[in-house]
């Protein structure tokens, strides 16, 4: 029978938490925003991931201590980062000073082309709720339940501090929508840029934000 | 440096940033008092106020950052 156990995220897991972020953020698209709007490659954005992970900062949503991993059989199977929205300062500001300390500043103007599909498809996060990023499952371990597993296991770390989960997923992802409405999340908020650049840079004009009480 | 002509250049780069011809900062002012300004800009910022005054920021020091008296703080801190 296969043993399942949770843990936090530790150094020795960046590559797959890298590996994590980047097929969260993917969709299941050929379309990584990281490397389309800062004009960056993948490999570029793998380096630059692996050095934001490598800088120590509790309450960040980048760094591998935020994670939390479940191993199938002793071997990382699944992962997502979580922290709660506004408890460790000024978490907006978190993900612009990790930006302007690692990408060039050429690559970061670039990006400015791209701010109104960013402005249209933006979802404010909420101050006191549970947020989860960069969720994934390995494909070989998907349809398993793991996921349900994996936010059960972080709720209960959770329990008494927040009353809400919440997260950002892609608007045409129905699998993965779908997965969450199984765990018992809800849309509580719907996004669309009608922008012609967004499906150049993402993986679609559309987001959701999903809620799940606690 | 003075206080005032820190704010002035700081005031000047928010500007030409923001693309903007007018800007006001004080001390308590955040992100969601200034129209325009997100967190690509603020990266931009972040750059360009480092760039401006020869100074380095450690990536802690941005991330404690509340609003932007603790930025003309910081960078008060680092030229004198």
């Amino acid at each position: 029978m296969t043993k399942i156990s949770f843990r936090k995220g530790r150094q020795e897991d960046i590559p797959f938490l890298v590996q994590a972020i980047i097929a969260a953020e993917k969709s299941g698209t050929e379309r990584l925003s990281y490397a389309t709007m800062y004009g960056l490659k993948e490999s570029e954005v793998v380096r630059l991931l692996s050095e934001m992970l490598e800088e120590e900062i509790e309450g960040q949503e980048l760094c591998f201590s935020s994670f939390y991993v479940l191993e199938s059989d002793g071997k990382p199977a699944a992962t997502m980062a979580v922290w709660i929205e506004g408890e460790e300062g000024s978490s907006s500001s978190l993900m612009s000073a990790l930006l302007a300390h690692y990408i060039p500043v050429e690559n970061l103007k670039k990006a400015m082309a791209y701010r109104k599909v960013f402005a249209d498809l933006r979802v404010e996060r909420t101050i006191g709720n549970l947020q989860m990023e960069g969720v994934y499952i390995a494909p070989e371990h998907r349809g398993k339940g793991l996921l349900g597993q994996l936010i059960q296991h972080i709720t209960a770390q959770f329990k008494g501090r927040t009353t809400h989960a919440e997260l950002q997923v892609d608007g045409e992802n129905l699998r993965a929508i779908k997965a969450y409405e199984k765990i018992g999340f809800r849309i509580s908020l719907e996004r669309q840029s009608d922008e012609a650049d967004a499906l150049l840079i993402l993986p679609s004009n559309k987001k959701c934000a999903m809620t799940l009480d606690l | 440096m003075e206080r005032k002509e820190l704010v002035s250049r700081v005031e000047e780069i928010y500007k030409k940033i923001l693309e903007v011809d007018e800007m006001h900062l004080e001390d308590s002012m955040t992100a969601n008092d200034v129209e325009g300004w997100d967190s690509l800009t603020h990266s931009l910022l972040i750059n360009q106020v480092q760039k401006d005054f020869q100074v380095k920021f450690k990536l802690r020091e941005v991330i404690a950052l509340k609003n932007v008296g603790e930025l003309f703080d910081l960078i008060q801190s680092k030229i004198v």
